[in-house]
């Protein structure tokens, strides 16, 4: 089972691919990497108007709160998505090498993660900006930033694995996303709601995730160490089942995949 | 005994492959891309592989590529054995640079950093670029993107070479240089390739051996005369029963005979040189004029009156 995790020997391709699409996604436009800071930015103003503004939510430090919601979500959301479809689009290039297949998630999960750097300041601006200022606390930042990445991880390898046979997948999982962008505790906190909304949201990832950050940045207090342990554990399983599949396929690729 | 021929680089083994062909909600078909086939290839080998269109040369070399199994049988090589598809603009990213490209196709093709950055060189003045190599391949002409996806594929130098009908590619002068480049290639004694060609011509230059494959079953292997002969005569059997029937339907079509200009008329029996009005009068245009070799000519000839 192991061995279907052996990428170590493919560490070029993978990072290559993620740099070339990186690069070639700010060569496309004039503003460039700029565009991976301006984004969540116009994200934050547009969810503040509405749900700051408009609906007269959060308080003082909404801003902040929202910013490590919406950097955080986007990430997973973003990467989830396109290492999802990643084997499947790729179907000309598997056609024509043997390749090991799990390269193609496994860069666009660091292209991915190489966005998110440039989102970080963002975050950082922000926190600055409503005086949370650096501190030991700070130092767990790692801690949530690798649960989610192992989260997204097990999810896109799954979803890689079996999209090139079910595409229909990879269209029904933009919907299940933004479904669980209004379900993540993104734009509001989870004390605010009923009991029963309490409860359901308990068992979505991403709002232990999200609280994980804000409390190593804003509230100068460890994170949940309980769910998020289960979360990290939950998704090794899942990385191990995914890349497997991935493995047991490889051949049938190239010959199902029609394009 | 011991034998004298060489160990087999590749060995095919009564390799299938096979897919489902849906026929309705439940029924389906199972139908053959390949079926039973058997060869090797040995090295220095020049393989030409011939067969009409759909007869399974693709999927033949997908499975050497490795990037398909077979469900069937087995394909025995040795596990650090480097075969693969000249393919070419492999990888290719619009906003990159030429030589950004080059990195990134040949690291996609399991090339070591080392071996692309000591070819780099040798890749550049192959392409013919210049100084373009550092401008985003998205400003290249057509031209220029096949020369750069050329040299990157023909620097790399893999145990066996898949070779799908890419001679000539580029413009002009590039054209012409690129053809020979692959010929002496495929022809040089230490090479091995595997050539997949529609041009007799070109099976016959190149290639020691051939196989002939059709509807998936492997006709015959061997010495690359004797493979053509074989092709060919059931392919003139093939094109002389599909005259027959055209001749007997009475309806009018043209031909003309492989390398001259003199256009023919067939109908009702009867065989006759038209001129390009006639042509045209006999509601005939000049791409619906089949070409044809002498030897069906002479015999499509003969069943008129």
């Amino acid at each position: 089972m192991l061995s279907a995790l052996h990428i170590w020997p493919q560490r070029h391709v993978i990072w290559h691919k993620a740099w070339a699409d990186f690069r070639a996604e700010s060569q496309r436009t004039y503003l460039g990497y700029l565009w991976w800071i301006i984004d969540p930015v116009l994200n934050t103003i547009l969810y503040f108007l509405v749900f700051g503004y408009f609906l007269s939510r959060g308080d003082a430090d909404f801003i902040p709160f929202l910013v490590i919601g919406i950097v955080g979500w986007f990430w997973f959301s973003q990467s989830v998505d396109a290492a999802g479809r990643s084997i499947w689009h790729n179907a000309n290039l598997l056609r024509q090498v043997a390749i090991n297949k799990l390269v193609f998630p496994c860069s666009q999960i660091l292209n991915g993660l190489l966005k998110f750097g440039f989102s970080m300041i963002v975050v950082v601006g922000a926190l600055l900006l409503y005086r949370f200022f650096p501190g030991v606390w700070w130092l767990l930042l790692p801690i949530p930033i690798i649960v989610e990445l192992l989260f997204i991880c097990g999810i896109a390898f799954l979803l890689a694995a079996i999209i090139p046979f079910v595409p229909d997948i990879a269209s029904f999982v933009p919907y299940v996303l933004r479904f669980a962008f209004f379900m993540s505790g993104i734009m509001y906190k989870l004390e605010e709601l009923p009991e029963l909304g309490q409860t359901f949201l308990y068992y979505n990832p991403m709002v232990h995730i999200l609280e994980a950050y804000r409390a190593v940045l804003m509230y100068e207090t460890a994170p949940d160490w309980g769910p998020l342990g289960v979360i990290a554990a939950l998704s090794i399983v899942a990385i191990l089942i995914g890349a497997t599949l991935v493995h047991r396929f490889d051949g049938l690729y190239a010959k199902r995949i029609v394009s | 005994m011991t034998s004298l021929t060489p160990e087999p680089l590749v060995r095919f083994e009564d390799v299938s492959v096979s897919y489902w062909l849906r026929q309705g909600i439940f029924k389906r078909k199972k139908h053959y891309a390949l079926r039973n086939v058997s060869f090797e290839i040995y090295p220095g080998d020049s393989l030409g592989v011939i067969g009409r269109n759909g007869s399974g040369k693709s999927t033949l070399l997908r499975l050497l590529a490795g990037v398909m199994i077979p469900d069937e049988g087995r394909i025995i090589k040795r596990d650090d054995l480097r075969v693969s598809l000249l393919s070419l603009q492999l990888g290719f990213v619009n906003y990159l640079s030429g030589r950004e490209n080059v990195i990134l196709s040949g690291t996609i093709l399991g090339m070591p950093k080392r071996e692309i950055a000591a070819k780099m060189d040798d890749i550049i003045a192959f392409s013919e670029l210049g100084e373009f190599i550092n401008q985003p391949i998205a400003t290249y002409s057509a031209g220029m993107r096949a020369r750069l996806g050329f040299a990157v594929s023909f620097q790399l130098h893999p145990d066996v070479l898949l070779v799908d009908e890419v001679l000539g590619v580029g413009d002009g002068e590039f054209r012409i240089k690129a053809v020979r480049e692959m010929k002496d290639r495929i022809k040089m004694e230490d090479s091995t390739v595997l050539f997949v060609s529609h041009s007799m011509g070109e099976v016959r230059e190149l290639c020691n051996r051939a196989i002939w494959i059709d509807k998936g079953h492997l006709m015959q292997s061997g010495d690359t005369s004797a493979v053509l002969h074989a092709y060919e005569s059931t392919m003139v059997t093939h094109e002389i029963s599909e005259f027959r029937e055209l001749i007997a339907r009475g309806t009018p079509f043209f031909i003309r005979k492989q390398g001259l200009t003199r256009v023919h008329a067939i109908q009702n029996r009867k065989m006759f040189p038209v001129s390009p009005d006639e042509l045209r009068s006999l509601g005939g245009r000049y791409e619906d004029i089949k070409v044809i070799s002498e030897v069906v000519f002479d015999i499509v000839s003969e069943e008129c009156e």
